[in-house]
């Protein structure tokens, strides 16, 4: 779920840019419709995104993505183009934009959903009933469970794959008992289901799983019965609010020399490490989710997008891109613009044994499609090899407490296992 | 296995912050017949305020949790003479609904000051000292004797004590403690034979209110995090000790808060029940002292 990130503040701050965004793209795609004019290979795709509500300023970074990739798909020849329906962020506001897109205008493909909760109620209602090709930046391990005939898939990793990261981390370091502490709501318990099938799988013991609920003065409790299997480690699926007052707390039980601590990214940021005496979380390990940054590839997307919009580009705006270049694809490889062909097309595109193009190869790419050759798109924000469920794995990094700092280590290869 | 003793020690300092916030809502209750539900944010603002003495102006944390205590009754007497005094003789549901409105206006002034970002005194940390630990075995069952004491903890479990016996002292020893006790048993008639009770009334949000204030000083340094909702989450527990003690009455409020707490932290003992279900168990024993004893322990009796 998107709104589980951080950074509410620096979020609303876009919200004027991305109004702005919104007008000027919807502007732009209807003078485009305008001049293509009569026949025209111009492929419409749909998008029911949230242009107000509490993700509003995500669709605004939507927006803004799905304009640089068109720019690419369109650079030799007009191709696409967006429409955009407002989900308002809820449920049922999703499916009526949804539904006007799939079913008076027939698009045979949409993107549809930032959040989880909107993204699972159009798949749902509207993508699968109508067999309509449906992409979505939702990050619920509930949407690799829909019983979707693979009319549903995404570019960005579902939040739970974090735990398999953490648990190869886990197991690497040596650990062989663990307990887990875990938020007791959908996300926290999705996350502890993983981390404790992983950690089942690489042959670590789980002594115990609590839950805890927030808006707590004290865990004690749920500290001494994570303690009580005497474990090598704890792995802490929590938010900082909550983890804030369980560090403290098991300083002062004088927990800390006796475990390891382990983390989910949501931990990491200023607002432990400033509200957290320094030596109570010293030496603490966690993973983050982290685009290749070493790659080419994404380097060229962050200073392009500088160039481009003067601002550095989030997590999810890579995401948004890789997906609009996808959907971009599709459209070029398939033999028709019809939901089927599509749906036979982007998985295979989007993974090996093809060969490999980056976004400014679009052409290239086109041109390998033309001769009938498979190939495999790399994205910006990783490999972007969907699956069969539509999921992506998405790239971790380890991160480490020491020195008073949150500190950026190296990149967590998942064990082949998981 | 864990030791009751220390669920038993750990309950006596939750049930100490909770006191000091029971003992005001039920004085409100008492003499103004209405449930406080600012009673949280009035928690909240004393946590900030002594975050802004003692982090950003660099007053020592004691002094700085005083002054803050001072400023919170001064918001006590402006929010009864601004606001309450126009409305002594309105429903309960009013008033009620005022006080919602009064929490939410003063939690948003929190987060347009404070942002939701999580805060904290930033004190030295204090390591419990093991004063206990030994396991025996009785009748076949090990039993794990063991409590760890810190200053901490001491400190807020004497500053719930005292402040209870203050509040005694005051019901008991002065003459506006008096008319309070006397306006909670009759307003009317306690008009009639002269007693202030518009004074009164004034007075207990004072107090009340200053009393909430040193509450969420020691929640906060207890928890050692500060944020806008911290009050109102546990309000629930609060208004659980005002109800299980015999709402209206402080020395209910004393009793319950210490009840609830324990019997809170007791609840992990019970096999198969997680420490996440700790308030459905303390909210459980509410219920069933209720059943035997509808009025509450102390059954709203002032003394």
């Amino acid at each position: 779920m998107v709104s589980y990130n951080s950074g509410g503040e620096t979020r609303r701050s876009y919200l004027g840019k991305a109004g702005g965004a919104a007008l000027l793209t919807t502007g732009l795609a209807g003078c485009t419709g305008v001049i293509g004019g009569g026949e025209s290979d111009l492929n419409t795709i749909g998008a029911a995104i949230p242009q107000t509500g509490n993700l509003s300023d995500f669709g605004g970074q939507f927006e803004r993505q799905a304009g640089f990739a068109l720019d690419i798909v369109n650079d030799a020849e007009e191709r696409i183009e967006f429409s955009y329906e407002d989900t308002q962020t809820s449920e049922n506001t999703g499916v009526t934009a949804a539904e006007k897109l799939v079913s008076q205008d027939g698009l045979p493909m949409v993107f549809a959903g930032l959040s989880s909760s909107v993204a699972i109620a159009i798949a749902e209602s509207v993508a699968i009933p109508n067999e309509t090709l449906m992409a979505t930046g939702g990050t619920s391990s509930a949407i690799t469970e829909l019983e979707d005939d693979n009319w549903v898939f995404r570019t960005s990793p579902p939040s739970t794959l974090q735990a398999q990261a953490l648990a190869t981390m886990i197991a690497d370091d040596g650990n062989s008992d663990v307990s887990i502490i875990y938020l007791n709501d959908d996300f926290g318990t999705a996350v502890k289901d993983e981390l404790v099938a992983s950690l089942d799988t690489l042959g670590v013991n789980v002594t115990d799983s609590v839950g805890y609920a927030s808006g707590k003065s004290s865990y004690s409790s749920q500290l001494n019965q994570a303690a009580s299997g005497d474990p090598d480690a704890i792995a802490f699926v929590t938010f900082p609010q909550g983890f804030i007052v369980m560090a403290k707390e098991a300083f002062e039980m004088g927990l800390k020399d006796q475990v390891a601590y382990y983390g989910i990214e949501n931990i990491k940021g200023s607002d432990v490490r400033d509200n957290l005496d320094a030596q109570t979380i010293s030496g603490m390990s966690g993973t983050q989710p982290s685009p290749p940054t070493e790659r080419d590839s994404f380097q060229r997307f962050i200073s392009e997008n500088e160039e481009r919009f003067d601002r550095t580009p989030s997590i999810w705006e890579a995401y948004y891109f890789d997906s609009a270049m996808v959907m971009g694809l599709t459209t070029v490889a398939a033999d028709s613009y019809e939901s089927a062909a599509l749906r036979d097309n982007v998985y295979e595109l989007s993974r090996p044994p093809g060969e490999s193009y980056t976004y400014w190869q679009f052409d290239d790419a086109v041109e390998t499609l033309a001769n009938g050759d498979p190939i495999n798109y790399q994205g910006v924000s990783g490999n972007v090899d969907i699956n069969q469920n539509g999921d992506v794995v998405g790239t971790y990094r380890r991160w480490n407490f020491a020195d008073g700092e949150f500190q950026t280590g190296d990149f967590v290869d998942v064990a082949d296992d998981l | 296995m864990v030791s009751a003793i220390q669920l038993a020690y750990n309950g006596l300092a939750f049930g100490s912050v909770i006191v000091l916030a029971a003992m005001g809502l039920s004085l409100l209750y008492g003499i103004g017949n209405f449930a406080n539900f600012a009673h949280g944010e009035l928690l909240t603002v004393g946590a900030y305020l002594t975050l802004l003495l003692y982090g950003a102006v660099g007053l020592p944390f004691v002094l700085a949790a005083v002054l803050s205590i001072g400023l919170a009754v001064a918001l006590g007497v402006l929010i009864d003479r601004g606001l309450m005094v126009h409305h002594r003789q309105s429903s309960s549901l009013t008033l009620l609904l005022i006080t919602v409105g009064v929490a939410f206006i003063l939690r948003s002034l929190i987060r347009i000051v404070w942002s939701s970002s999580p805060r904290s005194y930033g004190l030295p940390l204090v390591v419990d000292q093991q004063v206990l630990d030994s396991t025996v075995t009785v009748a076949g069952y090990d039993v794990v004797l063991s409590l760890g004491v810190s200053g901490k903890s001491l400190a807020i479990i004497a500053v719930g004590i005292l402040a209870a016996t203050g509040v005694h002292l005051f019901l008991t020893r002065t003459k506006t403690g008096v008319a309070m006790r006397a306006t909670s048993a009759n307003r009317s008639l306690s008009k009639v034979t002269g007693i202030d009770t518009e004074y009164v009334a004034t007075t207990t949000w004072a107090v009340a209110a200053g009393l909430a204030a040193l509450s969420g000083v020691v929640l906060a340094y207890s928890s050692g995090v500060i944020y806008p909702r911290m009050g109102f989450d546990v309000l629930l527990v609060v208004f659980a000790a005002v109800v299980l003690g015999g709402i209206g009455s402080p020395y209910g409020a004393m009793v319950g808060a210490y009840v609830i707490s324990i019997a809170r932290e007791f609840s992990v003992l019970i096999p198969g029940v997680g420490s996440r279900y700790k308030l459905a168990v303390a909210f459980l024993v509410m219920i069933v002292v209720l059943l035997f004893k509808p009025e509450g322990i102390y059954g709203g009796k002032w003394s």
